[in-house]
């Protein structure tokens, strides 16, 4: 090395490193917040037309906000915090990891919904169980790979399966509200954790 | 005594070491970040990033943003492991015996 004080040369190596490794904060906290919306709404907006006794609408409502709300607001929120972070001067890489982690998710409860709908195998709420096991895979993946705040939620939407089972049929729209209030709880908790780091 | 040393002189610099260093998390790094955290002048640190450029260890991406260039800089799988070797070598030389240092 260049530098003969070895002591001076792995102090500053170490403040370089720690400047550039991959942060415990989710920087994407405003995708995580805006999915949740996007989610507690759809299920909100499928509990009130069914009340009304509007079932025509129903399979239009989870369609209509994913992919005319849902991913037109994500691509824009990605956009922008992308570019806030790249004006610091890093571009962050993209997580492949991350991205088949939920396309295996989404893929599996796909497979799972279709299946129960064309064998007619069971009733409404198993989808919504089912969903929310795999977004609690999902959860405790992003803990592990991104930051962790998702421990948080996978442990909250864990309570709420196991307590609208426990609970009964009359509470058993619980887990599938929990997908989007944990996405919620996520992405403040995210906000939050992103605020300490910087 | 002689001590023969293969150690990477491409690598074995302190700012070519620390351009290393500040990539090896993936992500990519454009030419102002490193100057604002390397403490290295312009001139040296477009040498540095030329020199790595040419052994493969870093790659460059030449951007316009808006009308302005900008280059990002990034490890290669070839940089990561010449740091993963250099890092091994140095830990061999002062752990012959090839006990743990952690306490």
């Amino acid at each position: 090395m260049d530098d003969p004080d070895l002591a001076n040369d792995i102090r500053y190596l170490r403040e370089v490193v720690a400047k550039t490794q991959p942060r415990t904060a989710n920087r994407y906290w405003p995708i995580t917040v805006a999915w949740g919306c996007v989610v507690t709404t759809g299920y909100l907006a499928c509990i009130l037309l069914a009340r009304a006794g509007r079932f025509a609408a129903l399979p239009w409502v989870w369609p209509a906000l994913i992919f005319l709300v849902g991913i037109p607001l994500h691509w824009y929120l990605q956009r922008r915090v992308r570019m806030n972070i790249e004006a610091t001067g890093v571009r962050p890489r993209f997580r492949k990891d991350l991205l088949w982690c939920w396309v295996a998710i989404t893929a599996m409860g796909f497979l799972w919904t279709a299946g129960m709908i064309y064998t007619n195998a069971g009733h409404w709420y198993l989808i919504s169980f089912i969903w929310s096991t795999l977004y609690i895979v999902g959860y405790v993946m992003n803990g592990v790979l991104l930051s962790k705040e998702w421990f948080w939620a996978a442990g909250t939407l864990l309570v709420a399966v196991v307590a609208g089972f426990l609970a009964g049929p009359d509470y058993y729209w619980l887990p599938g509200l929990g997908i989007g209030v944990t996405f919620l709880l996520a992405g403040v908790l995210g906000r939050r954790n992103q605020s300490a780091a910087a | 005594m002689t001590l023969e040393l293969d150690l990477d002189e491409a690598v074995l610099s302190r700012p070519r070491l620390s351009i290393l260093a500040a990539l090896i998390g993936g992500d990519a790094v454009d030419f102002t970040w490193f100057q604002k955290n390397l403490n290295i002048s312009d001139g040296n640190l477009g040498t540095h990033l030329r020199k790595l450029e040419a052994e493969n260890y870093i790659k460059a991406e030449r951007v316009f943003v808006g009308r302005k260039p900008k280059t990002w800089f990034q490890i290669t799988p070839e940089g990561r492991a010449a740091l993963e070797r250099l890092l091994r070598q140095l830990e061999a030389m002062l752990n012959p015996a090839g006990k743990s240092a952690a306490r």
